[in-house]
């Protein structure tokens, strides 16, 4: 039951009871149009559907972007190969790598005073 | 069991085109029926219902259940035929009623559909957003406050449209009250 027609006044019952009787008859054109509207429907592809913007941190997040361990075994092989390169260079051999460390006068890049302009790094 | 409404929304969200079926097939005449009473308007109507579809299929991933499905496609409805009413003034509905034959009762039959006809033109002659009001109310049954929500107004503006539009139906159909 709605709200107005819990507070009936003059006149209101009959005019109430006129409009749904009226408002409330189903046509047959309805449901011929609906049928219609459904062919139409079935017959033209859908529109493109709007997404909200949120929606794609959730598709990423779903994605399983978790590495395997051998990846990480390789991920961590590949830093390490890269540390010992960066140290050493490229033109010494790997077992001589150490030796070129602990040779280099690490203090004098440091502490010496720069030749060209005097200045202490 | 057939799926709510809301458990056809959340695959349609997810792109499942037979669950939009399902769902225009099991709302789409009460659409066309909505439309068709405020727009008065048969051909209008039906163009109206197939946006409104349209739209619940577009928007659909969006949608979120906080009100019923019913709620938001009777706004959707209703926004759609009140833009329409206000960029053109369509002819009004044309109410032929059935071929009246001369068996008994035929009298009471015509004046039946004269009736029909007299209620038809007074609703006609209402303003686009009183006759929403009307049709929500007593065609679809809603309560005032989901009438309110379906045409994006306070409850109390919608006591007002439907006072008033009362008031005119009531000074147009005097007679038929009366009688």
């Amino acid at each position: 039951m709605t709200d107005h027609q819990k507070t009936p006044q003059n006149g209101l019952d009959s005019l109430d009871t006129l409009l749904q009787r009226h408002l409330s008859a189903s046509t047959p054109a309805d449901d011929a149009a609906a049928t219609r509207i459904m062919r139409k429907l079935a017959a033209t592809p859908l529109p493109r559907q709007r997404r909200n913007w949120l929606h794609w941190p959730a598709i990423l997040l779903n994605w399983d972007f978790t590495p395997a361990w051998p990846r990480v075994a390789v991920f961590a092989s590949c830093i390490a190969a890269g540390f010992i390169i960066g140290m050493a260079g490229l033109d010494t051999r790997i077992d001589e790598a150490s030796a070129t460390i602990v040779a280099s006068d690490i203090p004098s890049l440091t502490d010496d005073v720069e030749p060209l302009i005097g200045l202490r790094p | 069991m057939e799926d709510s409404d809301e458990a056809l929304m959340a695959r349609i969200g997810r792109g499942d085109e037979a669950a939009f079926r399902a769902l225009s097939r099991r709302h789409l005449a009460s659409v066309v029926a909505l439309a068709r009473h405020i727009v008065r308007n048969g051909a209008d109507a039906e163009d109206i219902a197939q946006e409104a579809m349209l739209r619940v299929w577009t928007h659909a991933p969006r949608w979120q259940p906080l009100a019923s499905f019913r709620t938001w496609l009777t706004r959707i409805v209703v926004n759609l035929c009140l833009d329409r009413k206000r960029r053109a003034t369509p002819l009004p509905l044309d109410v032929a009623g059935d071929p009246v034959d001369s068996a008994p009762g035929a009298e009471q039959q015509l004046e039946d559909i004269e009736a029909d006809r007299r209620v038809s033109a007074a609703i006609d002659a209402l303003p686009p957003r009183q006759r929403a009001a009307i049709a929500l109310t007593y065609r679809d049954g809603l309560s005032n406050a989901e009438a309110a929500e379906a045409l994006g107004t306070s409850v109390s503006a919608l006591e007002t449209l439907l006072v008033r539009a009362k008031q005119k139906l009531r000074s147009e159909l005097r007679d038929d009250l009366s009688s």
